[in-house]
């Protein structure tokens, strides 16, 4: 048993097959570039107002959303209302905010050049999509 | 130039080659330790019954059409936990480290399924393995087999302990080969560690000193990158020259430490999991305990213990010589 384990180790370290907890040992494996990409989720109140959607106060449910809000944009719109429809009602119960709808943007930060503050260039927020709020 | 067949056949002679039964036990006592202390957080509890959609299942969570509920997650890490403890003394070690084993791989597999592949525990997960219908009690043991009176060094116990050797060495090995595979060259000279440490220090609450102080350095981000690389590629080296595992563990300790300090990744987990498996407890613990006397020679009782002074001579690489 354990020389089949040790072959089926190998030929997924060699060829980077992921059948997790057997891996392709990828992490930090593509180079990076002076751009980064993040994913930022907006949620807007009855009011218009807009407010980042503060994950660190939401439960650890919550924590990854940022991950699963960049691999949405690909989701039918059905899946992605679903999605947003948890991120508002999260909102509301621990929050207390009325959300009305959700934007997603995929911000773009070019790291340099920068000075002590920071990038120089400000990052550039595009919308990805949006949902509706489960109050709306 | 030794061809595939003879080189498969020394990496089998060397698996097999004879351990003392204490090597194993050692390797036993510290991967159950860390899985027992894994097992114990609350963050399974906290992300059992999240939210559908948020589910992203990977490998076998697929299985599972959400994420598991708070019950189930609970009933699961109390075994898993009571496997661990059971192991870590010795007892009935061929049902409670699988049982141990299964419910980390599980309740692991659910914080791998929420977006991203996580690599913390996973060297744990996979050094476990070999050890898990392993006679990793005879020695060393709350409860030990009657047949276990008095065992000596064999390749019963050599197979397991290099079998984890070879995972630990592995990873390290398939994580640099990876990154020659997908980036190239352009891994070291591209500025991506430069890049790399920007971008997770922005993503900080506060501005990280010890990450901008390596970026803010071009020359200094490559010498960590191909450092990192070298590190990575040579580390099966280990396997067969065990005198550079101090050199091996403090190259490991340093990396995991320097990811930790500037992108406050933390991968303690891996880098315990090195140690315990690496490291050759038994003769630490002769050196540590039966220490020499003044005239530099060992103690004799060491020298009649199954994980003495003489057993802890059989080290992988010196066989045959």
């Amino acid at each position: 048993m354990t020389l089949s384990f040790l072959a089926i180790f190998v030929v997924c370290g060699t060829f980077g097959i992921e059948a997790w907890p057997l891996t392709g040992w990828r992490l930090f494996s593509r180079a990076r570039t002076e751009i980064a990409v993040s994913s930022l989720i907006v949620v807007e109140d009855s009011e218009g107002k807009l407010s980042e959607l503060p994950l660190g106060r939401l439960p650890l449910q919550f924590r990854s959303s940022r991950l699963v809000a960049a691999h949405a944009a690909d989701w039918p719109a059905r899946e992605r209302e679903a999605l947003c429809a948890e991120w508002a009602r999260a909102a509301d119960e621990y929050l207390g905010l009325d959300v009305s709808r959700v934007l997603v943007f995929q911000v773009t930060s070019k790291l340099w050049p920068r000075t002590d503050d920071g990038p120089t260039h400000p990052p550039v927020p595009v919308l990805a999509y949006s949902c509706r709020g489960p109050s709306t | 130039m030794m061809s595939i067949r003879e080189a498969s056949h020394r990496v089998g002679q060397w698996l097999e080659s004879p351990e003392p039964p204490t090597r194993l036990a050692a390797v036993r006592i510290g991967l159950a330790a860390l899985l027992l202390i894994r097992l114990c957080r609350s963050t399974f509890i906290g992300v059992a019954s999240q939210p559908k959609p948020l589910y992203e299942p990977i490998s076998f969570m697929r299985a599972f059409d959400s994420m598991p509920g708070r019950t189930v997650v609970l009933a699961v890490q109390l075994v898993a936990i009571a496997g661990a403890a059971l192991a870590l003394a010795g007892i009935f070690v061929k049902v409670t480290l699988p049982a141990a084993w299964l419910g980390s791989v599980f309740l692991n597999g659910m914080l791998a399924s929420m977006g991203k592949v996580v690599h913390n525990d996973v060297l744990l997960l996979l050094a476990v393995v070999p050890l898990l219908f392993a006679p990793s009690a005879d020695v060393w043991a709350m409860r030990r087999p009657r047949a276990a009176a008095s065992p000596k060094a064999s390749g019963i116990y050599g197979f397991p302990v290099h079998a984890a050797m070879l995972v630990v060495a592995g990873a390290y090995f398939f994580a640099g080969l990876a990154k020659i595979a997908l980036s190239g060259p352009s891994w070291v000279l591209s500025g991506n560690i430069r890049w790399a440490l920007y971008a997770s220090s922005d993503a900080q609450s506060q501005p990280n000193p010890f990450a901008l102080f390596v970026a803010d350095r071009p020359w200094l981000s490559v010498c960590v990158a191909a450092a990192t690389l070298l590190l990575e590629l040579s580390f099966p080296v280990v396997l067969f020259k065990p005198r550079l595992v101090p050199l091996f563990l403090a190259g490991a300790l340093t990396l995991h430490t320097m990811i930790y300090m500037t992108m406050h990744l933390n991968y303690w987990p891996q880098a315990a999991t090195v140690v315990v498996v690496l490291v050759n407890w038994p003769r630490v613990a002769d050196r540590l305990f039966a220490a020499s006397p003044a005239d530099g020679s060992a103690c004799p009782r060491c020298r009649q213990h199954p994980g003495g002074s003489d057993n802890a001579r059989r080290a992988p690489g010196r066989r045959g010589r």
